[in-house]
């Protein structure tokens, strides 16, 4: 059957049943309506052209749902929101979206990489993952003897949003914790800068924050050889309890310098030698801050040709120095 | 060959063109030669389009009497905008959608029903509507108001166009689609009857 067959058959079949229905509708009585109701309403010219330019705008409104929902499910589900560093001895850090489910992973270490492989993490809460990383490192052999040391540092620079994620980690290791307190240790990581500085380290950022305050605590050690301490030890260092540790555990010794971050020097050098400005960090309530008039008064005192000259800074180190920051009054005697 | 002779012998689709405003003006001040004149020319093509927005005969009638009802208590608000029946397809949409007898019959419920009502027994033919059925039933609305709309009424693609406010392209892309449905499912049944 062709179109024309089917046009022409459709047409009679149609035309077989359609009905008359004169009798009934043209003579009875009819009420006159006051007004057009939702029936009868005519669209008008002024009314249709606003729908059909309704209707024109509804491909860029389509666009801009599609793109809205796009970004929504980025921010939500792929944006790293924050970071939590888990380290034994492998070290691996985890990014997490801002419903604190693990998007990326990133190993230190081989012994971090066949854990990761070992251990399914994308999109699972935190929780679930350091559990299962704990659980994989058991079988290991990690954290099994007395000595053992686990922390979880985490990065997140909205305060609430860090308090809870805290609370989340320290829920994660509570039986840890509850069987060998000494065993874990958790640190929020405050220094913002500190993720490129890990990078140059190739450390997790909670080791890096472990280092800068073992160094600051400990400022005859460089950051090259706190970088190549055991964890436990840099606990100590970084907590003044060298005293509670295993002698053999202390390092010697090392002279200065040391790398620190820094945030951009404000005295306009070009080429700014960083050994130094650990001097310039200042502790106050557990965060660290950068005292711009300290950095100022080293250049006013020991700058040479675009760099500090080391000796001048050692002297002052050795005079005004008090194992946490610099006296600013030293400077003027 | 009866199918044969059936399908040369059907009545070309009548054009439907003499509705303007003014016929609509007339009804509304209560002239019964203006709508009868409406009647005659548009009964085929409305109870087409009604058929094909309900899919079901019975209530396809019922819309066509009320339809006709809301046009003569309404034509004396008509606004003259030179689309009258694009207003009486808006009315019998409306009421399509406003009907609530949702329970459709089956085809032979219907078929029995059509058979034993006098006003169509003499001309009915059982295969023609089941013919209809099965195709109302493969099409969409659009297609199935585009199809009646062209093959029983008439009508051309430019005025359904107009008078059911769609672009030209959709009733263009949808009477085609539609139409290749309808050929594919012919094929198929003539297949599968083999």
């Amino acid at each position: 059957m062709n179109r024309r067959e089917i046009k022409q058959r459709i047409n009679r079949a149609v035309r077989q049943i359609t009905p008359n229905v004169y009798d009934d509708v043209a003579t009875v009585p009819v009420r006159k309506m006051a007004a057009h109701d939702h029936i009868t309403r005519q669209e008008l010219p002024g009314e249709r052209s606003l729908s059909v330019r309704m209707f024109g705008f509804a491909p860029a409104f389509a666009s801009l749902a599609v793109l809205f929902i796009a970004i929504f499910a980025w921010w939500q589900f792929l944006r790293i929101d924050s970071v939590v560093a888990v380290d034994v001895n492998p070290s691996i850090e985890l990014k997490l979206n801002r419903l604190s489910h693990v998007v990326a992973v990133q190993a230190y270490n081989p012994e971090a990489q066949s854990l990761v492989e070992a251990v399914p993490w994308r999109f699972s809460p935190v929780e679930d993952v350091i559990q299962r990383l704990l659980g994989a490192m058991k079988q290991q052999g990690y954290l099994q003897s007395e000595n053992s040391f686990l922390m979880l540092s985490y990065q997140q620079d909205n305060q609430i949003r860090a308090e809870a994620l805290g609370r989340r980690l320290n829920k994660a290791v509570l039986r840890l914790k509850l069987q060998n307190p000494e065993m874990v240790y958790v640190q929020r990581v405050e220094i913002k800068e500190i993720a490129g500085l890990a990078d140059d380290y190739d450390v997790s950022r909670g080791v890096m924050q472990l280092i800068l305050k073992a160094q600051i605590m400990n400022p005859q050690y460089s950051v090259e050889l706190l970088s190549e301490l055991d964890l436990q030890t840099l606990y100590w260092l970084s907590e003044n309890k060298m005293q509670s540790a295993p002698e053999s555990t202390a390092p010697s010794p090392t002279p200065v310098p040391v790398t620190f971050p820094t945030p951009e020097p404000t005295l306009g050098i070009l080429s700014t030698p960083r050994s130094w400005e650990f001097l310039c960090w200042e502790e106050d309530d557990d965060e660290y801050e950068w005292d711009d008039d300290c950095w100022e008064d080293l250049w006013e005192y020991c700058g040479e040709n675009g760099r500090l000259n080391d000796d001048c800074v050692q002297r002052i180190v050795d005079a005004c120095w008090d194992g946490e920051e610099l006296d600013d009054d030293c400077f003027d005697d | 060959m009866i199918f044969f002779m059936n399908v040369i012998g059907a009545p070309a689709p009548t054009r439907t063109y003499n509705i303007d405003d003014e016929l609509i003006m007339r009804i509304g001040a209560d002239d019964q030669e203006a709508f009868n004149t409406l009647y005659e020319n548009i009964n085929q093509p409305l109870y087409a389009y009604i058929l094909s927005l309900t899919q079901d005969v019975q209530n396809a009638e019922d819309i066509l009497q009320e339809t006709y009802l809301k046009i003569r208590s309404a034509a004396h608000l008509y606004k003259a905008m030179g689309k009258p029946m694009a207003w009486i397809f808006t009315i019998a949409r409306n009421l399509s959608m406003m009907q609530h007898r949702s329970a459709k019959r089956t085809a032979e419920e219907e078929i029995d029903h059509l058979e034993h009502d006098p006003r169509f027994s003499m001309q009915f033919d059982r295969d023609d509507h089941i013919f209809l059925k099965e195709i109302l039933s493969q099409l969409n609305e659009k297609e199935r108001s585009i199809i009646l709309l062209h093959t029983v009424s008439g009508y051309k693609h430019r005025e359904i166009a107009r008078d059911l406010n769609m672009p030209l392209s959709t009733v263009l892309s949808n009477y085609s689609r539609g139409m290749n449905k309808l050929r594919m499912m012919v094929e198929y049944q003539k297949a599968s009857s083999k």
